[in-house]
């Protein structure tokens, strides 16, 4: 079992994802990357508005064990109004362990977008009544909670531009539940000199609304060692998000399900205090409707 | 029916000689596809519950393949150049392709705290070697303070360190140890001492054995071979015959092994050195047997069918009883046996059936020998040696009452030193202690906790069941209760619950302790599962159940198997709730493949006797002669494992077949000798007399035979396991031992018991019983 933090990273990254989409044509396989790549980017839109969502990750081990969490999210991306437009931002996701022994543990994460830059993050134990500051230089390729699915794989995606070139397979159609999804099949192979976790990634991107619905990743001998699926799509102030993802290795046979239900504009916005590490032992998730 | 079989093959000898060829070249080419398998583990019987209770665990928890590799310094580690050393090793470890983790002393992270943070970092700035003396100071001290750490990546003395390497699930073993070897190598330049230990590196280091073990000695037993085929029958075709046939044999046996895909196991792989010494035989009677004909007069082609004609039946005799003899292994508790006794039947099979096929055609197209074999074949019973075992046998023969008793002294004296025989399966009892992959072992002995793991699963039945307190202070009693048993460090969720406890007040030590209620428990597990933490086998996704590892130095089979008894028997007094607990792990896998060593050597014992005797009751026609030719065997079996009592050779999974082996073997001189003793009987009627005669004719070539094979089997002395040495040096003790016993026991026995299947013909009685049955009715 691996660490819960990239779990919670990437659900993070999720609700995060959700504020940005915008179509666009692409010619090159690096330009449908670079589109899918500011899809994951964050947008103006939901500066000061925040986002509310709850996630559910279910893992289901090869032995046979489940295991199962739900969190409450609270997300926000905040603007410098006297950056410049195309400024990195930086984006805090608060998220709230529900039931069982962990409930009212809280995970509070800031990620600058800047890459120079690091991610900040504490944790509040209700046990104890005590909020730490999570120090530590782990990179994104672990998995967590022994799920198939990293940081990398989900929200991580972002890397995929600098880290891979990519090149258009081929244009299909990809069913998707009751929809049919056209989509762009590309190749991603690494760049040069950079360390990256496949050898090769096929990665099928939704033309409409530049989102990746599946990929396939290859380990340096050609077996594919990963799957990762977007199980169905749900609408977000008209823009369509991941709801369901399913991500499975496929050496150990584990399989994570992540589904995101519930996502809202928080009336009258996300207090800045919220995401204040001081105030984690204060958060009530009743006043948000958890 | 044998002379009209032997006339077709003479008559057909170029087509035979020809057909064996071509034969030989298709099984050949299989030969270079042949594969080992040295996992341990599959050589145990898969109903076996330890093996169930192993796999159970690897299946929940995955398996623990580690390599290790220490760094041991003259002084200590902490210098510039020992740790830029060690730095680049980790490196270099973590770019082989097919590892997956790489945990040393200066990149593993640690944990660390203060009043508003806790810090992942490395153990060393950046995972680098400090290379300033205030830097190294300031790492010495940090390292050492670390619980966790000491004892496994550092010598508590700080004398040596240790990388733990994991390796991808698919990974080719081989592959990647070859290459953590190489690297080692490379870096690991004086005055260091580096080494490397960890089950694939064993599997490697045993595979690596096996192929220069066949290197070495296939063509060691065959100077030995050729030796002893010179010194009896002084012509060079003496040497070449037999010899080929047995090779022939090999090729026949090894060839369809992997065409079929079926790996050479620990013990079939010595197979080539067993058939070459047991086989040779065949060859070596009927050629003998061709020159008598020869020295009689007889021409070429006669003289080979009356030759294969008349002996065929004592060489398919022996034959037979050492196929019986590997047969019996079929009885074995443990797999490894069951499927060397079928593969080194059928090598023993072919090797008779080559001789009868091969050497006739052979002998039919070569030229005749020279006249001068006449005159030896005419001097065998009248030599030196011949007249020495006739006085010796005579002498027996004259007062056997007197040569019971020494005898029966001699059991009692066997007998007493027999229950000291002690067992042990471990990989040092089979390697030996000077072998470089039991050396890694001792390096991890005499530095770290040890090389030896017991592992424990405590299994709660419902999910986060390992949170509640009270499990884990039963658990942490447990882990208390094994260090009195001599185990140097544990390892469990325990450690971790501790140490995050402390961690996370600010390092007041007051809190490293197992907290009071379960949702502290469950954060804190919480905490450490944010802070990157991998809970590899201390529990399972779902906290239901986990392990406590156990890491003891190196022990023999009869201490792990106390350690066994004791830990078992406070399991089952102190776990008798919920939360149960079991050992799962090496140690007690290896203590069962023990028992099941003593369990498959007893059935062994048995079922080899019973085989055997029926064999030779049904070729003698006499139920009494069975009972005869086993005497001297038993009493040889007595003697070989009170050496081995004595001289504290250990039983273990080579010696293990020394029963089946000792038996399939050694019967031949007993029948040798029975046989001809009833010939002579028949022939005079005196028993005494007869004895004398028996040993004067058939002693010397049963000396001979056991000298030839003896010899064969000594050739394992040479060997890089020492379980091999031990093997080939007690078969060559058992040859000599069933030599001798069967030239002064079974006469003993003849002359005392008299019994009367000497002097009437096989199955008279039933033939005579069935002719008035057949009258009356």
């Amino acid at each position: 079992m691996n660490s819960i933090r990239h779990t919670l990273k990437a659900a993070a990254a999720i609700a995060i994802v959700v504020c940005a989409a915008t179509a666009a044509f692409a010619v090159t396989g690096d330009d449908v990357l670079n589109r899918m790549q500011d899809t994951f980017s964050i947008g103006g839109a939901d500066s000061g508005e925040g986002i509310l969502l709850s996630i559910a990750v279910v893992n289901q081990y090869a032995s046979g064990i489940t295991t199962d969490y739900n969190l409450a999210v609270a997300a926000e991306t905040v603007v410098d109004p006297n950056r410049p437009a195309d400024a990195d931002e930086t984006s805090h996701a608060l998220m709230y362990f529900v039931g069982g022994d962990d409930e009212g543990m809280i995970f509070l994460l800031s990620t600058p977008e800047a890459k120079s830059e690091k991610s900040r993050m504490w944790l509040y134990i209700s046990s104890f009544g005590l909020t730490k500051e999570l120090v530590s230089d782990e990179d994104q390729s672990g998995n967590f909670a022994g799920s198939t699915l990293t940081y990398a794989d989900i929200a991580g995606a972002s890397d995929m531009r600098d880290d891979y070139s990519a090149t258009i397979l081929r244009e299909e159609t990809l069913t998707l539940g009751s929809e049919e999804r056209p989509v762009w099949v590309l190749e991603l192979t690494p760049r040069a000199g950079v360390d990256v976790e496949y050898a090769r990634v096929v990665l099928w991107v939704d033309k409409a609304e530049n989102l990746f619905l599946r990929l396939e990743g290859y380990d340096a001998s050609g077996v594919e060692t990963k799957e990762i699926l977007v199980a169905s799509l749900g609408t977000f102030e008209e823009r369509r998000i991941p709801e369901v993802m399913v991500g499975r290795d496929l050496q150990t046979g584990d399989v994570s399900t992540i589904t995101l239900s519930g996502m809202r504009r928080p009336a009258g916005g996300l207090a800045e205090s919220v995401f204040d590490s001081a105030n984690l032992g204060s958060f009530a998730p009743g006043t948000y409707g958890f | 029916m044998m002379r009209r079989i032997f006339t077709w093959i003479v008559d057909h000898a170029w087509w035979v000689i020809g057909a064996v060829g071509l034969m030989t070249i298709a099984l050949a080419i299989p030969l270079f596809s042949l594969e080992t398998n040295v996992d341990f583990a599959s050589y145990m019987n898969s109903k076996d519950p330890a093996y169930i209770l192993m796999k159970n665990a690897e299946d929940r928890y995955g398996s623990q393949t580690l390599l290790m590799v220490a760094v041991i310094a003259p002084d200590d580690i902490f210098n510039a150049t020992t740790l830029a050393k060690i730095e680049q090793l980790e490196t270099r470890l973590a770019e082989i392709p097919g590892v997956e983790e790489v945990q040393g002393p200066l990149g593993q992270d640690v944990i660390t705290s203060s009043e508003t943070a806790l810090d992942v970092r490395p153990a060393a700035p950046g995972g680098r070697a400090p290379a300033t003396p205030e830097g190294i100071a300031a790492y010495r001290e940090r390292i050492l303070g670390m619980q966790s750490i000491r004892g496994l990546l550092i010598a508590e003395d700080g004398s040596a360190a240790a990388i733990l390497i994991r390796m991808e699930r698919d990974a080719s073993e081989f592959e990647v140890t070859r290459a953590i070897r190489e690297v080692m190598n490379e870096v690991g330049t004086p005055p260091e001492r580096f080494s490397i230990s960890g089950e694939p590196y064993m599997m490697l280091s045993l595979t690596e054995s096996i192929q220069r073990d066949l290197v070495v000695l296939i063509p060691i037993i065959l100077a030995v071979m050729c030796g002893v085929l010179f010194l009896t029958s002084r012509t060079v075709r003496g040497v070449w015959i037999p010899l080929l046939v047995v090779g022939l044999s090999v090729v026949w046996l090894f060839g369809p092994l992997g065409i079929l895909g079926i790996k050479v196991s620990i013990m079939t792989f010595i197979l080539p050195v067993l058939l070459l010494a047991i086989g040779i035989a065949y060859g070596i009677h009927i050629m003998h047997r061709y020159d008598e004909e020869i020295a009689l007069g007889k021409p070429r082609r006669e003289a080979v069918i009356e030759s294969a004609t008349a002996i065929s039946g004592a060489v398919v005799m022996a034959g037979l009883t050492t196929v019986g003899g590997f047969l019996s292994l079929l009885t074995c508790y443990m797999p490894l046996f069951q499927e060397f006794g079928i593969i080194a039947a059928i090598g023993v099979a072919l090797a008779l059936v080559l001789a009868l096929l091969v050497v006739p055609a052979l002998l039919a197209v070569l030229p005749a020998p020279k006249l001068r074999l006449r005159v030896r074949a005419e001097a065998g019973t009248n030599g030196r040696l011949a007249r020495t075992l006739g006085t010796v046998v005579g002498g027996v023969a004259r007062r056997p009452r007197w040569f019971f008793l020494v005898i029966a002294i001699v059991i009692a004296g066997l007998a007493v030193a027999v229950p000291l025989l002690k067992t042990d399966s471990s990989m040092a009892a089979f390697l030996g202690k000077e072998h470089p992959a039991i050396l890694g072992m001792t390096d991890f002995d005499q530095h770290f906790s040890g090389s030896e793991q017991l592992m424990i699963e405590i299994d709660t039945g419902q999910r986060d069941g390992l949170k509640d307190p009270k499990v884990l202070r039963e658990m942490l009693d447990l882990e208390a209760y094994l260090r009195t048993l001599g185990v140097r460090k544990t390892s469990s969720i325990t450690d971790l619950v501790r140490e995050l406890d402390l961690r996370f007040h600010a390092d007041d030590p007051a809190f490293y302790a197992i907290p009071s209620e379960r949702k502290q428990v469950s954060q804190l597990l919480a905490l450490f599962s944010f802070q990157g933490g991998d809970f590899g086998t201390v529990a399972l996704p779902d906290f239901s159940s986990g392990e406590i590892a156990g890491y003891y130095p190196r022990a023999d089979g009869e201490t792990k198997a106390k350690l066994v008894r004791d830990i078992r028997a406070y399991l089952g007094e102190h776990f008798t709730g919920d939360a149960k607990a079991e050992m799962v792990g090496p140690t007690q896998f290896f203590d069962s493949m023990g028992r099941q060593l003593i369990r498959s050597l007893i059935s062994n014992i048995y079922s080899s006797a019973i085989v055997v005797y029926l064999i030779v009751a049904v070729i003698m026609g006499s139920l009494v002669a069975g009972l005869i030719c086993l005497i001297p065997l038993a009493f040889t079996l007595l003697a070989i494992f009170a050496v081995m009592a004595v001289s504290g050779t250990t039983l273990n999974i080579a010696s293990a077949a020394i029963a089946s082996i000792t038996m399939g073997t050694g019967i031949d001189y007993a029948i040798h000798f029975v046989s001809r003793y009833r010939t002579e009987m028949r022939a005079d009627g005196d028993c005494r007399r007869s004895a004398e005669r028996t040993a004067r004719s058939a002693g010397r070539a049963i000396l001979f035979n056991a000298a030839a094979v003896g010899a064969g089997f000594l050739v394992l002395c040479v060997s890089k396991f020492m379980a091999f040495r031990s093997l080939g040096g007690l078969l060559g003790l058992a040859m000599a031992a069933s030599g001798t016993a069967a030239l002064t026991i079974a006469p003993a026995v003849l002359v005392t018991l008299r019994p009367r299947f000497v002097t009437t013909p096989p199955w008279s009685r039933l033939r005579r019983f069935w002719e008035s049955r057949t009258k009356k009715t």
